[in-house]
């Protein structure tokens, strides 16, 4: 079975900064994937490769068997992407935007967007009178329009209240289990441990662990975590 | 309607909304207004020919028509590489599975649009030509504008596209680095396209220009050379859906590439914070603190504002280097080019600052509009000097000490224009382009009196 989606050895150098190195992963459809890492230690640049924003410097990204660099515009009929900082029409109302979403992804399924987004009369209001945690839930509602495959969130929790973040899990949870993947970042561990069945650990740009969360206790994760993580800068770190 | 279009239009009718009519009729009246008030001191700078008999025009009039076009079809390739490469459409849609080929001829649209005041403003630029009854010139000579403002745009964003495709192909490789100086080489190919754009259809307007001349002396095939910028357009035109599909999303790659790129170069330039440090160190403490925040970040976000200013800078010491004694008068309106060009930066600076920075770090309004000042007149003392230095060896050094002090009050009164206007937001902008541009001619023209020996 083709997996939803593959990093194929991606490695991502800016000059001598090398912020992904030799990531190899393949990602099944139907499960919730978390990265989790330090600030810097490459979430963001995965995802944005998987996005098709950044191309990787050797390796590729395949998002149903697509290549993102190669063919952008089958990647992102695939893809419904999250940034860290949404950018969005300022002078569109949400019930506009996500229907502009809509007609480019060619289905007409605004009713179940404009629920997640819970905005009520505010989806008539105009995106630039919105707070950060409105706007971002837009920009959920419009990644999740058309069901793709392949769903990527980069940070896309933060600023939301406790509510509207419960809300978005949910949909996440249903998006798994309607067969979509869902790749997202965040650095709280807690996060990661109540939505995702899988949990890479990135440090320095490598992965540091691959591992599921079954049967995981509270607290189990970020134990993990921070072991491996100091593992990982003992055998980086030299000696003497 | 296509998605793209029906969007715009949207977006297009809300702002209207909100920002009322005031705003709107200011968008259309300011460059007009500006171009009125500009007009005497084109007519006196560029149109001395119209001093003599109206058989004797033909050749004076070329020269103009030639200048002005060639100024336009730079605005107009400078603004389609900011809007296709990096406008906010890119922001926003990158991520979506749009349609290039449709969005892409939509930004062009919707930039004529836009720059149709421009026709406008060569309209009344080139007016005493027709109101002195030489209503024939003046109508080929719009028509052969209009022509070039079309291709301009056609061929604009068909340069632009392929410059994308261009700054990651291994046979374009060495000689983007053998011009692209100390920028990423995918820069180098964004850098000059403009450049590009201004040489194709700068050439196809000389013949255009040529051919006004042909028509008004009575020979028909004249206006063969006068229409080619019609011709030239849709077939220019023709391949941009195509190229759009093929390099529209491949362009937020690239520009990924040299933001990285150039975060590793700016790596290095933290290295000279000191030197910034010490440039500022004899104002007051408040004063310095902004003035190094937005020496910083106007630099690192901005700088092609300021760079585009000192290229002004030096065509100014370019056009003065004559003995001719209009020549420091020129140099004085590239000045006033260039200063409203920086003074653009502390607009933008402002507009795009970050949400609720205002509320979360109150800054006493006179202290920020002196750090603008400051900071504006220091980029442009490299616009001004140029000029002096050239008027200084071929005029002498009364006329030079004459553009210093001139130069320097149009400096001061744009960054301070600047620096007022930037805080109305984007109301400021209409304002900032009536008076920054124009006032500053204007003071020169009447302090001068008609020359400078």
């Amino acid at each position: 079975m083709t997996a939803a989606v593959v990093f194929e050895n991606v490695r991502k150098q800016y000059g001598r900064v090398i912020a992904v190195n030799r990531v190899d992963l393949a990602l099944p459809a139907g499960c919730v994937v978390g990265l989790i890492g330090h600030n810097g230690a490459g979430k963001s640049t995965c995802l944005q490769m998987l996005s098709g924003l950044v191309r990787p410097t050797e390796g590729r990204v395949l998002v149903d068997g697509v290549d993102v660099v190669a063919e952008p515009l089958a990647a992102r009929e695939r893809l419904g992407v999250v940034s860290e900082e949404p950018a969005l029409y300022e002078y569109l109302s949400a019930r506009e935007f996500l229907e502009f979403v809509a007609e480019v992804r060619g289905v007409d399924a605004l009713d179940e967007a404009l629920e997640l987004c819970a905005l009520g009369a505010d989806a008539d209001r105009l995106i630039r009178e919105y707070s950060q945690g409105m706007r971002r839930r837009t920009a959920i509602a419009a990644a999740l329009i058309g069901r793709p495959p392949v769903l990527v969130l980069d940070e896309a929790l933060n600023g939301l209240d406790p509510i509207a973040a419960a809300r978005v899990k949910e949909a996440l949870r249903d998006a798994r289990s309607r067969g979509q993947t869902v790749v997202l970042s965040t650095h709280v561990v807690e996060t990661v441990q109540s939505l995702a069945d899988r949990v890479v650990m990135l440090g320095q740009g490598n992965v540091i662990a691959d591992t599921t969360t079954d049967g995981m206790q509270p607290g189990e994760l970020e134990r993990l975590f921070l072991s491996r993580l100091e593992m990982h800068h003992n055998d980086t770190t030299p000696s003497g | 309607m296509r998605p793209y279009t029906r969007i715009r239009r949207l977006r297009r009718a809300h702002r209207a909304h909100r920002e009322g009519n005031a705003a709107r009729i200011g968008w259309v009246l300011a460059p007009l207004g500006a171009a009125a008030l500009c007009t005497p001191l084109f007519v006196r700078l560029f149109m001395r020919f119209m001093e003599q008999p109206s058989s004797l025009w033909m050749e004076g009039a070329s020269g103009a028509i030639l200048r002005v076009g060639w100024f336009v079809v730079g605005i107009v390739a400078l603004d389609l590489f900011s809007t296709i490469v990096r406008g906010r459409d890119r922001e926003v849609l990158q991520v979506y599975p749009v349609d290039p080929g449709a969005l892409v001829p939509d930004i062009v649209r919707s930039r004529c649009r836009r720059n149709m005041s421009s026709l406008w403003v060569m309209g009344v630029l080139f007016s005493p030509i027709a109101l002195a009854g030489e209503v024939e010139l003046w109508l080929v000579a719009m028509l052969e504008l209009t022509g070039v403002w079309l291709l301009a745009h056609c061929a604009g964003a068909l340069v632009v596209l392929w410059a994308v495709d261009v700054s990651e192909d291994p046979r374009y490789a060495p000689f983007l680095d053998a011009v692209r100086g100390n920028n990423p080489r995918a820069q180098a190919a964004f850098l000059y396209a403009p450049g590009l754009v201004l040489g194709l259809v700068g050439s196809l307007h000389m013949l255009g220009v040529s051919g006004i001349a042909l028509v008004m002396e009575g020979q028909l095939w004249g206006w063969l050379l006068v229409i080619s910028p019609f011709v030239a357009a849709p077939l220019a035109w023709r391949p941009v859906p195509q190229l759009a599909r093929r390099t529209w999303f491949k362009g937020s790659v690239v520009l990924a590439e040299i933001h990285g790129r150039y975060a590793a170069i700016e790596d290095a330039e933290e290295g000279r914070r000191v030197y910034l440090d010490w440039g500022v160190r004899w104002l007051p403490v408040t004063l310095r603190i902004h003035t190094l925040r937005m020496l910083r970040h106007g630099w690192r976000a901005r700088r092609g504002w300021v760079l585009g200013a000192w290229w002004v800078g030096l065509l100014a010491g370019g056009v003065a280097w004559t003995s001719d004694p209009l020549g420091a008068w020129r140099a004085l309106c590239c000045l006033a080019v260039g200063a409203w060009t920086v003074g653009v930066v502390g607009l933008v600076m402002r507009q795009r600052e970050p949400r609720g920075l205002r509320m979360g770090l109150p800054v006493d309004a006179r202290v920020e509009a002196a750090a603008t000042v400051v900071v504006l007149a220091s980029w442009l003392q490299p616009c001004l000097w140029p000029a002096v230095f050239s008027v200084g060896v071929r005029s002498g050094f009364t006329v030079a000490v004459s553009v210093v002090c001139w130069g320097s009050v149009s400096l001061l009164l744009t960054a301070s224009v600047s620096a007022v206007c930037a805080r109305w937001g984007t109301k400021g902008w209409p304002i900032y382009a009536a008076l920054g541009a124009s006032l500053t001619t204007w003071l020169g023209h009447v302090a001068m009196g008609g020359g400078m020996t």
